[in-house]
């Protein structure tokens, strides 16, 4: 495999998006990630077609969202409903379902699967080095992480998003990293955390120059980019008031999925001893926080505060899903790549382990397991 | 003067966000809604249950007779299986459209207790108290409970609702939401068809088999 470092400019703010051998790669990655997927799906014989298959669980969901959301009390006796969903992902999919005239799961499958290109291609100047770059690159089209891109849920926008946001950050461009947090909040509620993100990342730069702490609230660039993260939910519970009458609903609606706000350390606890979710969710959050830690040693500031407010958001409020949502934020796949690349050996290993895995996930999705939801 | 613009107009945005926030959180939703999603006092979110029902004709709870279910459940239900659903959370309530000039009442419920064995249910005919449902161990009983003709109003339909004795003042909650019984089946019978005279007001319940 050959992805080669930038040729224009100098790392790390080079555009890679110049590159037609770094896309073709790319490509050539993914195309490979779908033929695996779809060997796996026709190995296991399942009824229907790959899209229709993969979309489950919260599939029907994001379904129902891009539809319009629901009016009025659910039908669900659970209490479940739609403005859990965030709006972004729905409505991209609801666009490109218009563009094709494919279905929903079809467009989530197309959807997904460019936002993993996407994801894969742009990320390139967030990595010191390229085999670590390679090995994440890998690993979003064809290792554990491609599930995520294949899956018509809100994952592959919420990643991308994440890296181009970190991107921007790393430029010291915090209106722009605003503005993909304003995107990041209108994909899933945990998006508003960005806000964090640019401000831990704001506060480094201005300590690095030397500037006062009056310098740094008094930065308008830094202020326009705060503001502008909560912009995407903020225009979500606008909607959900003028449709349905209750703005808040999003939050309201989580406890038909028995998530409530509570201590995270007891719900992990309770976890672990097994007596909620699958034991999987409070292991994957011990990685999560491991990884946590790499990026704080790592002087990755940022994105360490970003995904230890998300991993403690998620968990205070239930241990559902909790793989899946340890999955998605980005930066903590980062760091593994930047970990497992450094040692030469465990390097290439992380390929094959890693293409194991991916096909593992994708398979456990498919059979319905538990864990995966 | 530049930089002060800057600020003004960085103020109104905070301040426009500010007043969008303030109007999404004050919520213009139905008395049901507030209840089970915000305020969290009832675990009832009621469904559209037409009252239909043929007295005297039991009503299986299990996934083959679901239409028949769920014209009489209005909330409190839900996780059907084959053989019946369960009672989840602190309140279940059922509606029987009873034909006008009915006589006192026979309501029978057949089931088993859930997640706690021996919690006292209390059961009421629209508001009144008509019996406790005390089941103790996990065997299935059926259970009858009288209803008076007193009771029913006029043409409204009949509403029979469960509730756990000493329910938590946060209703719909994580820690409430729990398997409270398990629902077989449900007969609404002509009290007289089924025992002859009982005069009403006695024993509230009696368990009739088991």
């Amino acid at each position: 495999m050959t992805i080669d470092p930038p040729r224009h400019g100098t790392h790390p703010s080079s555009r890679p998006g110049l590159d037609w051998r770094h896309w073709g790669t790319i490509g050539a990655l993914a195309l490979a990630g779908l033929i695996l997927h779809y060997l796996i799906f026709l190995g296991l014989g399942v009824d229907g077609d790959l899209a229709g298959s993969l979309c489950r669980w919260d599939c029907l969901w994001f379904e129902s969202a891009a539809d319009g959301y629901q009016v009025g009390l659910p039908a669900n006796r659970l209490g479940e409903a739609d403005w859990a969903f965030f709006p972004l992902y729905p409505q991209l999919a609801r666009a490109v379902a218009a563009a094709t005239g494919l279905s929903f799961a079809w467009s989530g499958l197309v959807l997904s699967n460019l936002l993993g290109i996407l994801a894969a291609g742009l990320s390139r100047p967030l990595f010191e080095d390229v085999r670590a770059y390679r090995l994440f690159a890998f690993s979003l089209l064809l290792g554990p992480f491609s599930l995520l891109f294949s899956l018509p849920y809100s994952e592959s926008l919420f990643i991308l998003l994440t890296l181009l946001g970190f991107r921007a950050l790393r430029g010291g461009n915090y209106p722009l990293a605003g503005g993909f947090g304003a995107l990041l909040s209108a994909t899933r509620v945990t998006g508003v955390l960005f806000g964090i993100a640019i401000l831990v990342q704001a506060g480094l730069d201005h300590v690095r120059r030397g500037s006062t702490i009056r310098h740094l609230l008094g930065d308008t660039r830094l202020l326009l980019g705060l503001l502008l993260v909560p912009l995407g939910a903020i225009a979500f519970a606008v909607y959900l008031r003028l449709s349905m009458g209750d703005g808040l609903a999003f939050a309201h609606v989580q406890l038909a999925w028995n998530r409530e706000l509570g201590n995270p350390f007891a719900n992990w606890f309770a976890t672990l001893m097994g007596n909620s979710s699958p034991r999987i969710h409070a292991i994957a959050i011990v990685v999560g926080l491991a990884l946590v830690g790499a990026l704080f040693v790592r002087r990755r500031h940022a994105e360490a505060a970003f995904c230890l407010a998300a991993l403690t958001l998620s968990t205070a409020t239930g241990m559902e899903s909790s793989v899946r949502f340890f999955a998605g934020l980005a930066p903590l796949g980062l760091v593994a790549c930047e970990l497992l690349a450094e040692r030469r050996r465990l390097g290439w290993l992380a390929y094959p382990l890693g293409l194991l895995l991916g096909a593992y996930l994708f398979h456990g999705w498919l059979t319905g397991a538990r864990a995966m939801v | 003067m530049a930089r002060l613009v800057s600020y003004a107009a960085l103020a109104l945005l905070a301040l426009g966000e500010l007043a969008l926030l303030g109007y999404a959180a004050d919520a213009d939703v139905s008395e049901a809604y507030r209840a089970y999603y915000i305020e969290r006092t009832s675990s009832c979110l009621p469904q559209p249950a037409s009252g239909a029902f043929e007295p005297g004709r039991a009503i299986p709870a299990g996934r083959a007779t679901l239409a028949a279910f769920d014209a009489v459940a209005v909330c409190g239900v839900a996780y059907t299986g084959a053989d019946g659903t369960w009672m989840f959370g602190p309140e279940a309530r059922f509606r029987f459209a009873v034909p006008a000039g009915a006589g006192d009442l026979l309501f029978t419920l057949e089931g088993r207790p859930g997640a706690e064995p021996g919690r006292r249910i209390d059961l009421s005919a629209n508001g009144t108290p008509i019996g406790i449902l005390d089941h103790a161990g996990n065997a299935e009983a059926s259970h009858a409970f009288l209803v008076p003709r007193a009771l029913l109003a006029g043409p409204t339909p009949l509403e029979i609702t469960l509730l756990v004795a000493d329910p938590p003042k946060l209703r719909n909650s994580v820690a409430a939401r729990q398997f409270t019984y398990f629902i077989r089946s449900l007969t609404l019978s002509l009290e007289q068809d089924e025992r002859g005279s009982v005069s009403s007001g006695t024993a509230l319940s009696s368990a009739v088999g088991g």
